[in-house]
């Protein structure tokens, strides 16, 4: 039978279920991170570490990252990164996405710009801006 | 019927030894089924007791 939820139970509904799943990425006795890869799904060219928790708490179905994840040594690839995967430090992995260069890159980098994101071995990674959002659909 | 979407969005920036700094974006999205919203639903059950008074950084 399908979930209905009524009205005055979504902005709690969607809150819940936002940290939820963002706080999967506490399991673990360490701190969750977010493993930049090779098109192959695999192949680890970066980790960025974030904080404990990783997420703070939910608003109107929106978690934002606690500071930032880095990795200030990166593993490097000759290859473009194109997917992620968000771990807990138990390395399971909870969800999986894309890479790509942001609109405003394209605007400011020069000479490879379009050309994929290659991250050298040794390069700082920073993603200082997270959002997990959990809306209402249909 | 309602459904949940589920949306990840993060910006940072890459900084390569040879000077080299470039901005990257990374997205995952999907729709959560009510088979797995109700997993999610039991799994809050199972947090509020042990981590809810960890977070609210």
């Amino acid at each position: 039978m399908a979930i209905v939820l009524e009205s005055a139970a979504e902005t709690a509904a969607v809150n819940a279920a936002c940290n939820a799943i963002v706080d999967l990425l506490d399991a673990g006795s360490g701190s969750g991170y977010i493993e930049l890869q090779l098109d192959d799904g695999s192949t680890e060219v970066a980790t960025c570490v974030g904080q404990k928790p990783f997420f703070g708490n939910a608003t109107a179905g929106v978690a934002t990252q606690s500071g930032s994840a880095v990795d200030s040594d990166a593993t490097g690839s000759a290859s473009a990164v194109t997917k992620f995967a968000a771990c807990d430090s138990d390395d399971n992995v909870i969800w999986t996405g894309s890479v790509g260069e942001s609109a405003s890159d394209l605007n400011i980098d020069d000479g490879t710009a379009g050309g994929g994101v290659i991250i050298e071995a040794g390069a700082v990674v920073t993603l200082s801006s997270i959002e997990f959002t959990v809306a209402l659909a249909e | 019927m309602n459904k949940m979407k589920v949306v990840m969005t993060a910006k940072g920036t890459v900084r390569n030894p040879n000077g080299e700094s470039k901005e990257i974006e990374l997205k995952a999205e999907r729709f959560v089924t009510p088979t797995e919203a109700e997993k999610y639903g039991n799994r809050i059950g199972e947090r509020r007791g042990n981590s809810g008074s960890q977070r609210g950084v």
